[in-house]
């Protein structure tokens, strides 16, 4: 069954969906949804039964198709299945699908309140000129949630709107259409940055302060006593390493410095939720190492994070889920491991196998009716030698480069 | 320089503030009504409102903590970008000023008056422009290079990073001028002849000394006033003859000198009356019922009224509140304006005569030759006699006692004894001198006016700042002050109607018609039109727009030093005071809109 309310330009996850300018439209039902391009539209799908715990997925048409969805609760849904098919006139369904959606709204709003620490729906910004015209248009009908204790990654090249949306979400650009709630206020309200720690692409500090006076004065814009306020800043130079520049002004940091105290300054206030906008870039490997090693401690703290990057390796390995942007459009929203799995493709690992072994593997293979597609050892990649390498070195210091011909057993024979 | 005797009307101020600040928020009110509207459709009232609210909420929710925080941050950025530097230039100046205002051929008070000018006017010169800059740069520069995304980012509001920005530039104006005002202070004093310990000492000679005659010069004392000789001092033409003659006269005449100075330094505390004429016949009003005037004697400029000498007219000083003392102290500063030569070597002539119009007893002092281009100081006991013609006898009257009408006024006419000569004078030119208070006291008054006008270019630079790019509030700013000095007095004209030439569209008609302000315009539909349409300009728009524009000229408070006065509360600090307070909250309501509704992050 499909319930159906007349377009509305941007349809919103709750109060929205059947409301246009206060009128509640009638349900009716269609068997396929190629008609519904002028609808907006709550699409339930009725293969779903009541024992089915996973999210149901409204769907939000746009005129190029059904681009976003969200979860609403499955039990409201069927619910408000129930509840539509007994009304009979037109005047009644509206009044019962009233009804219907402000359970389904409350019910929802208290599974957000529990679980997502960011929603965003619709969400669509365009930029214009002074005289009003489309420049751009960097963020295209977003909706995602980000769920609480979750590390996030907002993935995309350049130019795919990530750094636009955080910004969205900091409240430091306004939406064009669409709607932002960050632990279910808006994003322009002020309450809600006591619980969010910033660490933008640049570490945009005040350059003529030093670290302890930076750190100083942004905990001055959170409550708390001098005494905490002190520790709390011990703590972080501490844990970001740069108790040897603390006095030093920011302006003589090296770029990997800044981002450090930079990152101390959105952990002044122990936030829930940190917002990091590519918070690898300008640092060495090591400096990367630890702060993926930070983000991953943040989360063991039960923290939300949400960095934006286009290095994949980093978000990789700290992501629990991602959303891939592309010009403005989310392209693809899922949990790393489950999107990075390659069903067509089994792997086999064993230890050191003979030549003899691998055709004995390859006839079996062939008798199954599969392709052998590669034979080889498993590799590492770059930056585990890498960081193999420097901390080798740290633990063996004096070591030294041997060449290749060298080290290997047979120029030694000779 | 003319004073403005009158004190502040404060309860007409605030109504007027009431109204210019009502018009004003309406205006900004509908304009977004209406852009909301075309915008968001129905939702656009709505909008609005939401709008207000949030702003009532964050304006009730301002935390002092956080605001002192971003105070002390624009402080030591102040600090940081060497905006210090300024009292380098302040050394420099005052290094090697003296050369350059040192002049030997000036009389004390006049010296003393370019010293203090120069004082003030160097600080005036150099904290204002470096705290415009400042002030305009501030926030434009924390939106371009995005350190406020860190800030607004955290829990701060808008509110607060507008207040914090005025609070911390202020403080940094602040220690400028205390500093600066410190060593202007310094300074000063140090440029007196004589230091001031030992002026004690000087007086106490002069005073052993006082009824010596020698040269010709008589430097008599009289209580705590100067030497009335040291104007006759002045006269000698070789100074140095004057010292190989007689070393003794010499020697007091630059003791003289130091007393002087010590009476510039000083600031008096005027009490001054209100001021009324009777014309050559003694009449206090014409035919028509209209109070008489002074005649005027075609200076331009001048703000004098005249009367004429020998005949009853009267310049009518009636003074206030005046409470019981011992001795009164009354100085003036009238001008002469002669038709003839008059005596030779002698000015005109003058008198005081003290009227109770409720009794009709006239007290007539003794006439004396006024000083022009300085003080005339004269000293009244509180007993006095007069010649009553009826009863063929001197009569004894206290002044206080019999004098006094209507519970506490006094009124002290004036009039030219000399024939044919006209004595000029003007409310402030007449005045009860109360006990004087000490130098510094006027001059840190003076000092706070120069406090207020920075704290109010501070708020309008910060405002601008919310929503123009830095250059562009510097020249905003910088226009709203030239305009509030120079050219407020033009708008109110031109809004009252007194401008000739008309409103700004009927000046341009003439202008491309070569028609002289002078001459009627034609009675035509086009020009009614363009007459309703100046009209709707000038009394409505222009008046918004002459009400934005703060007035500058109350904050003028050095000349009152330069003079030797003290710097009244009721009729300078106070309305400097209300002016700076009542820009203060339409201003922040300004910038926190502006910020609240712009896209930091905006290209």
């Amino acid at each position: 069954m499909i319930l159906l309310a007349k377009h509305t330009p941007c349809l919103r996850a709750n109060e929205g969906l059947f409301r246009y300018r206060n009128q509640v439209f009638g349900a009716e039902t269609r068997d396929d949804q190629s008609s519904v391009r002028d609808f907006g539209i709550l699409a339930i799908d009725d293969r779903a039964s009541k024992d089915d715990t996973s999210p149901q997925k409204p769907l939000f048409p746009t005129s190029s198709g059904f681009r976003s969805y969200s979860p609403v609760c499955p039990n409201s849904l069927i619910r408000l299945r129930q509840q539509a098919s007994k009304f009979e006139s037109v005047h009644n369904r509206q009044r019962g699908l009233e009804r219907c959606l402000l359970d389904s709204q409350r019910e929802k709003e208290r599974m957000d309140n529990d679980s997502s620490v960011i929603q965003i729906r619709n969400l669509t910004k365009i930029y214009r000129d002074f005289w009003g015209r489309k420049k751009v248009e960097a963020v295209k009908s977003l909706s995602l949630d980000v769920n609480k204790g979750e590390v996030f990654g907002l993935l995309g090249p350049n130019g795919s709107g990530k750094t636009t949306t955080l910004k969205l979400l900091l409240g430091l650009l306004f939406p064009t259409e669409g709607e932002l709630k960050i632990f279910g206020k808006p994003a322009t309200n002020v309450e809600k940055n006591e619980r969010i720690g910033y660490l933008p692409e640049e570490s945009y500090l005040y350059r003529f302060l030093n670290a302890e006076e930076t750190l100083d004065f942004y905990s001055r814009l959170f409550k708390g006593s001098s005494a905490e306020r002190q520790k709390r800043i011990d703590e972080l130079i501490d844990m970001v390493g740069l108790k040897h520049a603390r006095r030093r002004q920011l302006k003589e940091y090296s770029k990997g410095m800044t981002r450090r105290i930079g990152l101390a300054q959105a952990l002044i206030n122990n936030p829930d939720l940190v917002l990091l906008d590519e918070p690898t870039s300008g640092l060495d490997p090591l400096g990367t190492r630890d702060m993926k090693d930070l983000i991953l401690k943040l989360k063991e703290e039960g923290k939300t994070v949400v960095m934006c990057s286009h290095l994949l390796a980093d978000v990789q390995d700290v992501c629990d889920r991602i959303a891939i942007l592309f010009q403005g459009e989310l392209k693809v929203l899922g949990k790393v491991d489950e999107l990075l799995q390659e069903q067509e493709v089994t792997q086999l690992r064993t230890s050191r196998l003979s030549d003899a072994a691998i055709e004995e593997v390859q006839a079996v293979l062939q008798k199954h009716e599969a392709e052998l597609v590669d034979v080889d050892h498993p590799t590492t990649n770059l930056e585990d030698l890498f960081l193999k390498t420097v901390y080798e070195s740290k633990a063996r210091p004096g070591q030294r480069y041997i060449p290749e011909e060298q080290a290997s057993p047979s120029a030694a024979s000779e | 320089m003319e004073f403005h005797p009158e004190p502040y009307a404060l309860v007409p101020a605030v109504l007027h503030w009431a109204k210019a600040m009502g018009s004003f928020l309406l205006i900004v009110l509908s304009i977004a009504m209406l852009t909301s509207v075309i915008l968001h459709g129905n939702k656009g009232p709505k909008i609005v409102i939401s709008w207000i609210n949030s702003g009532l909420r964050d304006l009730l929710g301002i935390s002092f903590r956080r605001v002192w925080a971003l105070a002390q941050l624009t402080i030591r950025e102040a600090v940081r970008r060497k905006a210090l530097m300024v009292f380098v230039v302040f050394s420099i100046l005052f290094m090697f000023a003296s050369w350059f205002l040192q002049d030997s051929t000036l009389r004390p008070d006049l010296q003393l008056k370019n010293y203090v000018s120069f004082v003030f006017r160097t600080i005036t010169f150099l904290v204002l422009p470096v705290i415009l800059i400042l002030a305009c740069w501030g926030l434009p520069e924390d939106i371009r290079l995005r350190s406020l995304h860190t800030v607004v980012t955290k829990p701060v509001r808008r509110s607060e990073v507008v207040l914090g920005r005025m609070l911390g530039f202020s403080t940094v104006g602040t220690i400028i001028l205390v500093v600066m005002g410190f060593v202007g202070y310094l300074w000063v004093v140090r440029q007196v002849p004589t230091m001031l310990q030992q002026i004690d000492e000087v007086v106490e000679n002069v005073r052993v000394q006082s009824n010596k005659t020698i040269e010709g010069v008589e430097l008599k004392f009289e209580g705590d006033t100067l030497p009335s000789g040291v104007e006759a001092a002045y006269s000698l033409n070789n100074i140095s003859e004057l010292r190989q003659q007689s070393p003794a006269a010499y020697d007091l005449y630059e003791k003289a000198l130091d007393l002087e100075s010590r009476r510039v330094l000083a600031c008096r505390v005027p009490v001054y009356a209100t001021l009324e004429y009777m014309d050559r016949e003694g009449r206090t009003e014409d035919e028509e019922g209209k109070k008489v005037g002074g005649i005027s004697v075609g200076y331009v400029w001048e703000h004098r009224e005249y009367i004429e000498g020998a005949t009853k007219a009267r310049g009518m000083f009636t003074f206030r509140n005046v409470t019981p003392v011992d001795r009164l102290l009354l100085e003036s500063r009238f001008e002469a304006f002669r038709t003839h030569k008059g005596r030779m070597g002698q000015s005109v002539l003058c008198q005081y005569l003290i009227v109770n119009p409720e009794t009709g007893v006239q007290v007539e002092l003794p006439a004396f030759e006024i000083a022009e281009f300085t003080q005339n100081v004269v000293t009244i006991d509180r007993k006095l006699s007069y010649y009553d013609q009826e009863q063929s006898k001197e009569i004894e009257v206290d002044l206080f006692d019999n004098m006094v009408f209507d519970d506490d006024k006094i009124r002290i006419d004036v009039r030219c004894l000399d024939s044919g000569q006209y004595l000029g004078m003007a409310q402030s030119d007449f005045f009860i001198r109360q006990p004087d208070n000490p130098f510094h006291i006027s001059f840190t008054k003076a000092a706070s006016g120069i406090w207020m006008m920075m704290v109010l270019i501070i708020i309008i630079s910060v405002t601008g700042s919310c929503f123009v790019k830095g250059p562009v509030a510097i020249l905003l700013t910088s226009a709203m002050v030239v305009i509030g000095q120079a050219f407020r007095e033009f708008m109110a004209k031109l809004v009252s109607g007194e401008q000739r030439g008309g409103g700004p569209i009927e000046s341009a008609y003439r202008l491309l018609t070569h028609m002289n302000d002078t001459s009627d315009l034609p009675k035509t539909t086009s020009v009614g039109i363009m007459k309703w349409l100046d009209e709707l300009m000038v009394k409505d728009i222009l008046w918004i727009v002459q009400n934005i524009v703060p007035d500058f000229s109350h904050f003028r408070m050095s000349p009152y030093v330069a003079e030797g006065f003290d710097v009244p509360w009721d009729s300078s600090l106070l309305p400097a005071l209300i002016v700076t307070v009542a820009y203060m909250i339409p201003c922040l309501l300004i910038g926190y809109y502006s910020l609240c509704l712009r896209e930091l992050e905006s290209k």
